[in-house]
């Protein structure tokens, strides 16, 4: 590839990056990373027509345009770019904001706490713990967009600050505040319910 | 006590910045231990909990999509209102039914309603009223008096059912 037929803004890519053979096989790009991208759009929309929705384009989005990806991140951080914007441009729209006042939820509170992980834990603790996975499901639901999208690549994806930083285009500082206040906000309900 | 940590320190120790000092005061504050420890736990049973329904099948579907808390009350508010206006509606036409096939005694004013005949407009019907009132004129404008006037009834009255004696 020559950087002649590389778009303006973009950097040059160095022979043989491994990324770009895994964006060109998107059927691996999708079994890998669909999970990461529909659970984040689900929480994010809290419908899941929705998040399915815009999980398909975010690898349609990612297939299309992987010419233009330039090694500087890793996939993931790239998928997540794309997921984040497509829901920041859901969010956006009047059809969105009608179903958010309505309170609609995305997540079974069943289904999610009967997906706990509960291999050699006893019934009380299990009792406990979905307890606590529902208070924690119920406040981030109630999170600001900007503080639930950087709480659930900090805690749900394992992102760092730097890649939120990266992937959101939010300075490293105030993702920190972001987290700083949905961290408060978990500790609070923790606090009220002893 | 004053002495715990900050939300600072304890979010950034979550957020794996260490610090000596934070290290020191977990080592010897179990109160602040405790709590970072259950809230690290409470955040991996989160993940894990939401990993795996992510991952499993039954989370694509719109199946699984439950309604809206506020829109159960909606839809049941809606369909109560459409079954009240329906119900409303049987039952006036019920009692309308009943009414007339009992004891409902017709009032003249249901009478004339029932007899009216509708109003025609057309050009026949006012020509025939014109010839009608032209009649009347030429009558009533004749200079022969009345009571010598042979009893009759003018056709144009009985196209119309009156009498007239003139």
């Amino acid at each position: 590839m020559t950087t002649t037929s590389i778009p303006v803004g973009l950097t040059a890519l160095a022979p043989g990056v491994p990324h770009i053979s895994e964006l060109d096989n998107i059927e691996a790009l999708v079994r890998l990373y669909r999970p990461k991208v529909f659970r984040f759009a689900a929480f994010s929309v809290r419908d899941l027509d929705v998040a399915e929705s815009i999980t398909q384009d975010c690898f349609l989005k990612a297939h299309n345009t992987r010419h233009q990806f330039r090694g500087d991140c890793s996939v993931n951080t790239w998928l997540m770019r794309i997921a984040f914007n497509l829901v920041r441009d859901y969010t956006k729209t009047q059809k969105f904001r009608f179903w958010k006042s309505t309170q609609s939820t995305a997540v079974d509170v069943n289904e999610l706490s009967h997906s706990l992980p509960s291999a050699g834990s006893s019934p009380e603790a299990q009792f406990l713990a979905r307890e606590r996975v529902e208070m924690i499901r119920s406040t981030v639901e109630k999170l600001s967009d900007k503080q639930r999208s950087v709480f659930l690549m900090k805690f749900v994806e394992d992102l760092d600050i730097s890649e939120i930083a990266e992937v959101t285009g939010m300075p490293a500082q105030t993702v920190k505040t972001h987290l700083y206040r949905a961290v408060a906000a978990i500790r609070d309900k923790f606090g009220a319910s002893l | 006590m004053n002495d715990h940590l900050t939300h600072q320190e304890f979010t950034d120790h979550l957020l794996g910045t260490r610090s000596a000092t934070v290290e020191a005061h977990l080592a010897d504050c179990s109160a602040c231990s405790k709590e970072l420890y259950q809230f690290k736990e409470s955040m991996e049973s989160f993940r894990g909990a939401v990993h795996n329904w992510s991952e499993a099948p039954h989370s694509t579907r719109s199946a699984a999509l439950p309604l809206p808390r506020s829109f159960d009350w909606l839809l049941v508010g809606a369909m109560a209102m459409v079954l009240l206006t329906f119900g409303l509606v049987f039952w006036g036409d019920q009692s309308d039914t009943n009414g007339t096939s009992s004891n409902h005694q017709p009032t003249p004013q249901d009478v004339i309603a029932k007899n009216d005949v509708p109003t025609n407009n057309s050009v026949a019907q006012i020509q025939q009223d014109n010839e009608l009132l032209t009649n009347i004129n030429q009558e009533l404008s004749e200079e022969l008096p009345a009571p010598m006037q042979p009893l009759q009834v003018s056709d144009s009255t009985q196209a119309t059912g009156k009498s007239s004696i003139e």
